[in-house]
């Protein structure tokens, strides 16, 4: 995943219009052009919606339906790194719980709370089906097998040290 | 056991009763038919089945044992079916149980209280006990839009109301949002709902989640008188429940299953029903006295129309008075119009609002193919293999019409091909579209024509049976293409793909609007599309050629023969032998010659060979634009008399105005478009002393003492259907009345049409070159408005108050206008200020406004151009051209 954490500045819409045209006409195009979209912006900008429906000539009802139907779409900007704790059956077995309270005063935000300056977003998801590593956390793409609440937080500050280093750079 | 009634292929057994179905019934069809009632929330008779909702579970105990949704489960042979087994029954009440679990009980204030099926199938099915604990939700109330009221805490997610928008109104406005208990169904991204209110997801709804803010806490469903009566907003003939509580509108409910649009109903015909209560309708006779006009008695006034009249016909003769008729009139009103204006006053001056266009459908039709009005069926268009649809915005102009398009399209993915100068909301659902230039769809259809001609499209039966009307037809084909596409500005290929889509098709059928009709070559873009037809085999049943009309009743104004060259029965004035029937039964000479066309009347006024007119239905002065000096030539009249609802522009100049009453509050018939002529029905009673229009027109003839004496509606329907044989069977179509087109067309060809071939294929001089603005105006219609009636709704206006100009979003932002921004429109004629809309409805170059609307003096910057008698004398002023600027 590619993430846009550039918040502030308006929105340039031109890429997802570019993502959507791209589907145009084929067959069930609505959650393609979303995850393109969520792939390229880190989230789905409500803004785009109408644009959306208009060059997909799918009724902007649809598309919104199918958006807040699956939990895995998101209309906010979200963190540069998005931390996932599973908290499915095998990893909460094996302390996803501790972790996930531990990462919530580390990282300062509460489950599925983004930290102000867009750099972590902190998500208990369900099941992320691995169960063999429980348990298992997710830092963007990246897997984390077999963590405790120590080793997650030891990532955490690995991550931190590297943008602020990159900070300084520039 | 009973015995088997076998009706089709395949036997099934519910609750020990046999019958045989047709393969691919589902249960729950088959059971309707043994009149076995199976409980439903989210299943419609007209829409696919969901099973969503799971009320309808039955048991099947042959061939499986297992319980199963009669809604969607088809029927195998020899299938045993129980419907209120003890297992059947516990289901449902869990199902209930589970649904009171949420669902308020808030029975007492609920609009749907005493028809809720909820409610019903609780005391049939349910029990007092509940085992389940209670879960509220506890949303506000969406009351946000302008009509329809959201309560999710009501709604039971069945469904329905997403699946009516989505597969018949093909909208989806609306649709749910999120997932499991905190589902909700509305518009999208929380805002508020604004779609075209056809309140069918109201209708369909099961329970009272979705209300009408217009009828909300004015009834209750026992104590309403239902009538059935037909709609009086445009030509489709919806019919619907006009429901009434203490003598006052509470609501229109439709039927379903019933009339043209099968339980559709659109938002005119839904929520427009505040006009017969409105303050503003006449209740008295009114007679001028010096510059004003003051409230009379019944005698009084009518015995000074009758002077008025007579007066005017002692000075000038009969052909010195003037009849002009609306379409908002009965049949049985336009009947007698007819007869008072030829009969009583000898007058062959009878024309109407047929001459904005719809006279050109009349004469061709007949003449080409010894039709009045469409020969297909709104059930044809449904069922059709292909539909061409040229010069209309159906979904606007005729929506219930447009919904049988929409069902050919959701039901059997029938291409639907579209050909107009506007972007149409059918356009997207369409197979194929050509969005050409306005004012071009002449030289459109002849581009199709020749595409079916050069690509060798003819139908090869056609071909071998009618070699000379062919070849005459392929003789107009000369030209280039270049001479299509530089005024319409689509392409030869496009032309040509169509026209290959269309004619490949079996059933294809031709829709033609009022942009065909109403162009200053009107009645060749009609004979056109009967060529079209005709080269591509559609003249057949289940196929062929449908002009669509504008007005309610305008083919009851064909048929009454309200235009100086038609007769009763829509046929031509020239038919000598038609002529004598119609002077045998009225036992008079008819006027020898065929009178003045409405422009013709005018100027006629003006020039002082008209002394005297009769306008009855209509307001030309606020439907035709200034250049037609109406008002000017209204006021050089002797002596005007006017009846109507209401005190229109053109009222207010009348010596005596007669109240007439609405479609509400008096009994008669209308004719819709396919033909039908359907009853109306008094549901409430009239304003003050407001008559009936045929009791006035009697009324008047008995002071000329030339009685025209009828005890009611129905005796006047009898006598007319000695001239118009259409009266003489209720409901039926023109289809059903199985107009045989092969024979008038056998009779069409082997006289007229190869005479009249000569300037058929001429291209029409392209509108306005003179004027050096730029921008093309284009008086459209509208969904919620058509003019005087739906303009005195209070809640039309509320939903739609309509005197926008439309423009294009990104031409609009370029001229950095915003939606809401005050625009000068200026053309040859003049100027006016107007808000903006934005909407792609209006492509770049093109502006929209509301033909209905008259506030705006828009209508006056039309320039008017009159069409050729030929063409129809239809004056054209739909088109003009003009700047739009920002005013600051």
């Amino acid at each position: 995943m590619t993430t846009n954490t550039a918040k502030d500045e308006a929105l340039d819409l031109t890429r997802a219009c570019e993502l959507a045209e791209e589907e145009a006409g084929t067959a069930g195009p609505v959650i393609r052009v979303l995850q393109k979209v969520q792939a390229h912006y880190g989230y789905i900008p409500p803004e785009f919606l109408p644009e959306m429906a208009e060059i997909l000539e799918v009724p902007l009802a649809k598309i919104f339906g199918a958006l807040t139907f699956y939990s895995q779409f998101y209309t906010e900007p979200r963190g540069k790194y998005v931390v996932r704790i599973c908290v499915g059956t095998a990893c909460h077995v094996q302390g996803s719980k501790d972790i996930l309270d531990r990462l919530k005063g580390d990282i300062g935000v509460e489950a599925g709370g983004t930290t102000p300056d867009m750099m972590f977003t902190l998500e208990p998801v369900a099941c992320i089906g691995s169960c063999g590593l429980a348990p298992l956390c997710l830092i963007n793409t990246e897997t984390a097998a077999h963590q405790t609440p120590a080793l997650m937080v030891e990532k955490i500050a690995a991550i931190r040290e590297k943008e602020s280093a990159s900070v300084a750079e520039e | 056991m009973t015995t088997a009634t076998k009706v089709g292929t395949i036997t099934v057994t519910i609750n020990g009763e046999t019958i045989g179905v047709p393969k691919g019934t589902r249960i729950i069809q088959a059971a309707q038919l043994l009149g076995i009632e199976i409980p439903t929330f989210c299943y419609h008779p007209r829409m696919r089945p969901q099973a969503a909702c799971r009320i309808c579970t039955v048991e099947v105990v042959k061939p499986m044992n297992k319980m199963f949704m009669a809604c969607a489960t088809e029927i195998m042979d020899g299938m045993e079916v129980l419907t209120d087994s003890p297992r059947t029954l516990a289901d449902r009440r869990t199902n209930l149980d589970l649904l009171l679990t949420q669902h308020p009980l808030d029975c007492p204030v609920c609009d749907k209280g005493g028809e809720c099926k909820l409610q019903d199938y609780s005391v049939k099915y349910g029990s007092s006990e509940n085992p389940f604990e209670t879960k509220r939700k506890d949303y506000p109330e969406d009351i946000r839009s302008t009509v329809l009221d959201f309560n999710s805490n009501r709604c039971i997610l069945c469904g329905a109301c997403i699946q009516v928008c989505s597969d018949i109104q093909q909208l989806s406005a609306i649709g749910f949002s999120k997932r499991g208990f905190i589902t909700v169904v509305g518009a999208p991204m929380g805002e508020p709902l604004d779609c075209e209110f056809c309140g069918q997801c109201m209708d369909v709804c099961p329970v009272g989640a979705i209300t009408s803010r217009f009828s909300k806490y004015k009834f209750r469903p026992w104590q309403e008188e239902k009538t059935q009566t037909t709609c009086t907003y445009c030509g489709c003939g919806c019919q619907y429940n006009l429901r009434t509580m203490d003598g006052e509108v509470s609501r229109v409910t439709p039927i379903e299953g019933v009339g043209p649009g099968q339980g559709s109903l659109c938002v005119r015909g839904h929520f427009g029903f505040h006009f017969m209560e409105d303050a503003q309708r006449l209740t008295k006779p009114l007679v001028r006295r010096g510059d004003k006009l003051v409230e009379a008695g019944w005698d009084e006034a009518l015995a000074e129309a009758a002077k008025g009249l007579a007066a005017a016909k002692a000075a000038k003769g009969g052909a010195g008075i003037a009849g002009i008729a609306g379409g908002r009139l009965a049949n049985e009103d336009l009947y007698l119009f007819g007869r008072l204006m030829r009969n009583a006053l000898e007058s062959p001056n009878f024309d109407s609002t047929l001459r904005y266009g719809y006279i050109n459908a009349a004469t061709i039709m007949h003449k080409a193919l010894g039709v009045t009005g469409m020969m297909n069926s709104f059930d044809d268009l449904r069922r059709a293999d292909a539909v061409l649809l040229v010069g209309s915005d159906i979904t606007q102009e005729a929506p219930i019409c447009g919904l049988a398009v929409k069902d050919g399209i959701t039901k059997r993915k029938m291409p639907v091909f579209t050909v107009d100068s506007m972007k149409t909301e059918i356009m997207k659902l369409g197979a194929g579209r050509l969005v050409i230039t306005p004012g071009s769809e002449v030289a459109a259809i002849k581009g199709l024509v020749k595409a079916v001609v050069d690509e060798g499209l003819i139908d090869a039966g056609v071909a071998a049976k009618y070699p000379a009307a062919v070849a005459a037809i392929k003789k107009e084909m000369a030209g280039t293409y270049k001479e299509i596409e530089t005024p319409t500005g689509a392409t030869k290929a496009d032309l040509v793909a169509m026209a290959r889509a269309f004619a490949n098709a079996d059933k294809g059928i031709i829709l033609a609007g009022p942009r065909v009709m109403g162009g200053l070559k009107g009645a060749s873009a009609l004979a056109m599309l009967i060529d079209l037809a005709f080269l591509t085999g559609n003249l057949k049943p289940g196929a062929g050629v449908n002009p669509l009309t504008g007005e309610n009743n305008e083919l009851g104004l064909v048929l009454a023969g309200a235009a100086p060259e038609l007769l009763p029965g829509g046929l031509p004035w020239s038919d000598g032998a038609a002529r004598a029937r119609v002077e045998q039964a009225w036992n008079c000479a008819l006027p020898e010659f065929p009178g003045n066309s409405l422009t013709d009347l005018f100027d006629g006024m003006r020039e002082g060979r008209i002394g005297a007119a009769y306008i009855a239905g209509t307001d030309p002065v606020r439907s035709l634009p200034a250049e037609l000096n109406v008002a000017a030539s209204l006021d050089a009249l002797d002596f005007l008399v006017v009846q109507d609802l209401f005190l229109t522009g053109t009222a207010l100049r009348a010596d005596v105005v007669f109240p007439a009453q609405s479609y509400a509050e008096r009994d008669g018939t209308f004719t819709n478009m396919e033909g039908r002529v359907q009853r109306i029905r008094q549901a409430m009673k009239a304003p003050g002393k407001a008559r009936p229009d045929w009791q006035i027109f009697s009324a008047v003839a008995r002071e000329l003492e030339v009685p025209l004496e009828y005890a009611g509606t129905d005796e006047i329907r009898a006598e007319a259907a000695g001239l118009i044989p259409q009266f003489a069977a209720l409901d039926v179509t023109n289809a059903g009345h199985g107009v045989d087109v092969t024979a008038a067309l056998e009779a069409y060809l082997a006289g007229a049409y190869l005479k009249t071939m000569d300037d058929r294929y001429d291209l029409p001089a392209v509108l306005n070159t003179a004027s050096p603005h730029e921008t093309r105006l284009y008086l459209a219609d509208s969904l919620f408005h058509s003019g005087q009636m739906s303009t005195h709704n209070w809640g039309l206006m509320k939903i739609d108050p309509a005197d926008e100009l439309v423009m294009n979003p990104r031409e609009a932002r370029k001229l950095q206008i915003a939606e809401g921004d005050k625009v000068r429109v200026t053309s040859l004629l003049g100027s006016a200020v107007v808000p903006v809309k934005l909407s792609s409805h209006a492509n770049p170059g093109t502006v929209l406004f509301p033909k209905h609307c008259a506030q705006s003096h828009v209508r006056d910057l039309m320039g008017v151009v009159v069409g050729s008698r030929e063409e129809g004398s239809v004056p054209q002023f739909r088109f003009e051209r003009v700047t739009v600027e920002k005013v600051h």
